[in-house]
């Protein structure tokens, strides 16, 4: 059989593979595809607040191109790196496909394929509106609309083959013991630096694209993505700035020669590549570490379920790669986003009646300043915010395991109060995430500001509001940890949970903006979120006492 | 048709394999018998490409694993210990997407594909529904199924009795042999001696990454003289039975 129609076969059973149940309830298909479609309707929801804003600043076809490709490389690149990079890199399917004739070139290419399935979906979904607000603009509204498609997916493309390209390149180098554990922190710290970049780079490519021209374009060099804005400014007939036609060229040229790279040299050995990571099983952790889990254990949980719920969750998330990446991503993106701010305000400290940090007014750009007044501050204040949106529908994502079978463990088991489990889990995470984000968020602001006080009137309000609000959104719906088998785009359901929680988030926020000046003010007010959690938390231990009474084990 | 000469492998400083060599011939079925942790997994893993050797050459159908994998992978039939499969789908469908991966010709494969279940005993009115759903045994027969969907001239079973019931149990039993006696070679990894006992032409005993054993049951028995299989796999094993014989703890008084 020739690669192509192998090919074919395995991206069709993929494709039907996520939109079907594994589990023998009555999960029914649109359950299983609500996920993606509420991934969609968010990502098109994100494209409208990009369209609006592109209408409204009446830029030439070219600059908002530019502007799109940059917002959808930075969505695709996120949804890679947090969701889809599994389908190359930790497959569960080794037992019924290694063995069967299929060349590692046949399902590399399958495999890339599937993930770029839904980064075309992704793509399309986010980019729609915004092209219909600068097609209005051209014309010929469907040459240009056909060819803004283009562009994104082009854009897209670009994105997914680097990123694939590298990750490949980490399998084939990496000593298949530490691959997990390496890919885990690699995709950390990338995501935190295309965060920061993106961030750092935002106020001079908005100025760019306002005044795009010989000097306004100059940043955009720095964008890959965008260097395909110049195909769509072609079909509307724009005359081509300076590069522009050299930055298409670029742009093609990068997407040949990763696409070529990754099938020549990675293709024909991904497949021994990646079994040799799923054979292998490094050691697990370092044993000073596990001591600091046990005794930290010992104080957080005292009690015998609660003690077991904290010890399952340390170990669970020091073993499973695929949790790690999602729940460190909770900590990566507020700290990218608040190194960011820090960065671009030069330690601006909006709690200081001066207003900018001593030393620093007069080096201080006219653009620093001018986006220090602005998205500077709106970062600052956003960023432990964040962390506490994503932190709140962090319960969802421990939910689902591939392990999830095992649950039949706490459907077995005597357990009186499972309450106290959840509560151990939930301490767990606490420390190990949650708590983590906000000490690493407070050594940066530390540094940045040298004032403790301003810090903890930064940090304390929405410390407070994780806690109170971690119990009050699982009140709603609640799945225990490690119960429920994985599903595709959850992290767009998490995202919508998350828009449901900047309400009363936002009313926090607003005011612990309007009381910066006075910081023990915030510093009370995050302190009384705290004393309220405390009975939220009692009403969801009520709750939780014996959830697995009445629930279905559903493998 | 297999032919493992001198197979190495460690996993960290674990060797789960010293130089092993064994071959099966057309018509041959060989019992591969070891403890836990022996090297069995690991050495039909290599026999399948999914795990590569430190050392040695294992060849498949005359075509060498790591030279030309895709040779060999067509020659094979196998049956994972895991017994892996998408669950999602059901039997059909999975039968289908096996046959499509091998090329195979849509009609005759349904009909392949529905003779072997129906020798198995799945019953018919399962085979539109998820796998999900389906117990162990049921399972296990489609697992079954789809390593002899393409017609293989040499079959791997590793465990293949998992899970079945009597009647499925004797029915597998009876196509192994119906297999070797079509000319295909038969490496049955087992724990289950009697089974080995009954089906298997010769039978290979590894402990320790080695071969211990390697003889028909007839050479074997001669070798220990009055021993049955499962004592000389005993011996040869090294003390299994004063392991077997040490009783768990009592529970603490109240």
């Amino acid at each position: 059989m020739t690669t192509a129609p192998q090919v074919w076969v395995l991206l069709r059973n993929a494709l039907r593979l996520d939109f079907r149940p594994r589990s023998a309830s009555r999960e029914g298909r649109w359950n299983r595809s609500a996920p993606l479609a509420v991934s969609l309707g968010l990502y098109v929801f994100i494209g409208a607040f990009v369209g609006s804003n592109l209408q409204r600043a009446h830029l030439g076809v070219e600059p908002a191109a530019a502007l799109l490709y940059t917002v959808c490389g930075m969505f695709v690149l996120v949804n890679l790196l947090v969701e889809f990079s599994e389908i190359l890199l930790a497959p569960s399917d080794g037992d019924i496909l290694y063995w069967r004739p299929i060349a590692s070139r046949t399902l590399y290419i399958a495999r890339c394929l599937h993930v770029f399935v839904y980064v075309g979906i992704l793509a399309s979904c986010t980019a729609v509106l915004p092209i219909l607000a600068i097609c209005r603009q051209t014309p010929d509204p469907v040459r240009s609309g056909v060819a803004l498609f283009a562009g994104a997916w082009l854009a897209s493309l670009l994105v997914t083959a680097a990123v694939l390209a590298v990750q490949g390149v980490l399998l084939r180098r990496l000593p298949a013991e530490k691959f997990q554990d390496v890919l885990a922190v690699a995709q950390f710290v990338f995501l935190m630096a295309a965060i920061l970049t993106y961030q750092l780079l935002s106020p001079a490519l908005l100025r760019g694209a306002a005044e795009w021209g010989p000097n306004g374009s100059r940043w955009w060099w720095w964008v890959p993505v965008a260097w395909f804005a110049r195909l769509p400014a072609w079909v509307a007939g724009d005359a081509p700035g300076p590069y522009g036609v050299a930055r298409l060229w670029a742009g093609v040229g990068t997407l040949a020669v990763v696409g070529g790279y990754a099938l020549r040299r990675l293709a024909p050995t991904y497949a021994n590549d990646i079994q040799r990571t799923q054979v292998a099983a490094g050691p697990v952790g370092g044993r000073g570490l596990a001591r600091l889990d046990r005794w930290l254990g010992a104080r957080l949980a005292p009690w015998p379920h609660c003690r077991s719920g904290f010890e399952f969750f340390v170990a669970f998330l020091r073993g499973d790669r695929r949790l790690r990446v999602q729940l460190w991503t909770l900590a990566a993106m507020p700290l990218g986003l608040l190194l960011a701010a820090l960065v671009g305000t030069h330690g601006h400290d909006p709690y200081a009646t001066t207003g900018v940090a001593a030393g620093a007014g007069d080096a201080m750009s006219a653009a620093a300043g001018e986006w220090a007044s602005e998205n500077g501050v709106q970062s600052l204040f956003t960023a432990p915010y964040l962390l506490a949106i994503l932190a709140i529908g962090a319960a969802r994502t421990l939910a689902r395991t591939p392990d999830w079978r095992a649950a039949w463990v706490f459907h077995v088991a005597p357990l009186q109060r499972y309450d106290e489990v959840f509560a151990g889990v939930a301490f767990g995470l606490a420390y190990q995430i949650v708590f983590a984000g906000f000490v690493a968020q407070a050594i940066a602001l530390g540094v940045a500001w040298r004032d403790p006080l301003h810090v903890a009137a930064h940090l304390v309000p929405s410390f407070g509001a994780t806690l109170l609000l971690f119990p009050l959104v699982n009140l709603f719906r609640f799945d225990p940890p490690f119960t429920l088998e994985p599903q595709r785009q959850m992290r767009g359901v998490e995202m919508a949970i998350a828009c449901v929680t900047m309400l009363p988030i936002g009313i926090i926020g607003f005011g612990h903006y309007a009381l910066r000046l006075r910081p023990w003010m915030p510093i009370l007010g995050g302190a009384a979120l705290g004393v309220l959690a405390l009975v939220a938390w009692w009403i969801l231990a009520r709750r939780l006492r014996n959830v697995f009474r009445d629930r279905v084990f559903a493998a | 048709m297999i032919e493992a000469v001198d197979l190495v492998k460690s996993y960290g400083n674990v060797h789960a394999l010293r130089g092993v060599s064994f071959h099966v011939r057309p018509g041959e079925i060989i019992g591969y018998l070891g403890p836990n942790g022996a090297g069995k997994s690991t050495t039909v893993k290599i026999l399948t490409g999914l795990v590569r050797a430190d050392a040695g050459r294992a060849r498949i159908g005359g075509f060498d694993v790591v030279q030309q994998p895709l040779e060999a992978k067509r020659c094979v039939g196998f049956v994972p210990e895991t017994g892996a499969l998408y669950e999602a789908l059901t039997p059909l469908e999975y039968l289908r997407f096996v046959s499509d991966l091998y090329g195979l010709e849509r009609r005759a494969a349904a009909a392949r594909a529905a003779e072997i279940l129906a020798f198995l005993e799945l019953d018919p009115a399962a085979w539109q529904l998820r796998m999900a759903g389906f117990s162990k045994g049921m399972k296990q027969r489609v697992v079954i199924a789809a390593a002899l969907l393409h017609r293989p001239q040499i079959l791997l079973f590793d465990e293949p009795l998992n899970g079945l019931d009597v009647g499925a149990t004797i029915k597998v039993k009876a196509l192994i042999a119906q297999e070797a006696a079509a000319g295909h070679a038969v490496l049955y990894c087992s724990h289950l001696l009697d089974v080995v006992e009954r089906i298997c032409t010769r039978i290979v005993i590894l402990a320790r990454g080695q071969v211990q054993v390697d003889g028909s049951l007839a050479d074997i028995q001669r070798q220990y003289p009055g021993r049955t299989l499962e004592a000389i796999f005993q011996d040869v094993t090294g003390g299994a039975a004063e392991r077997a014989a040490a009783p768990l703890s009592e529970p603490e008084p109240a």
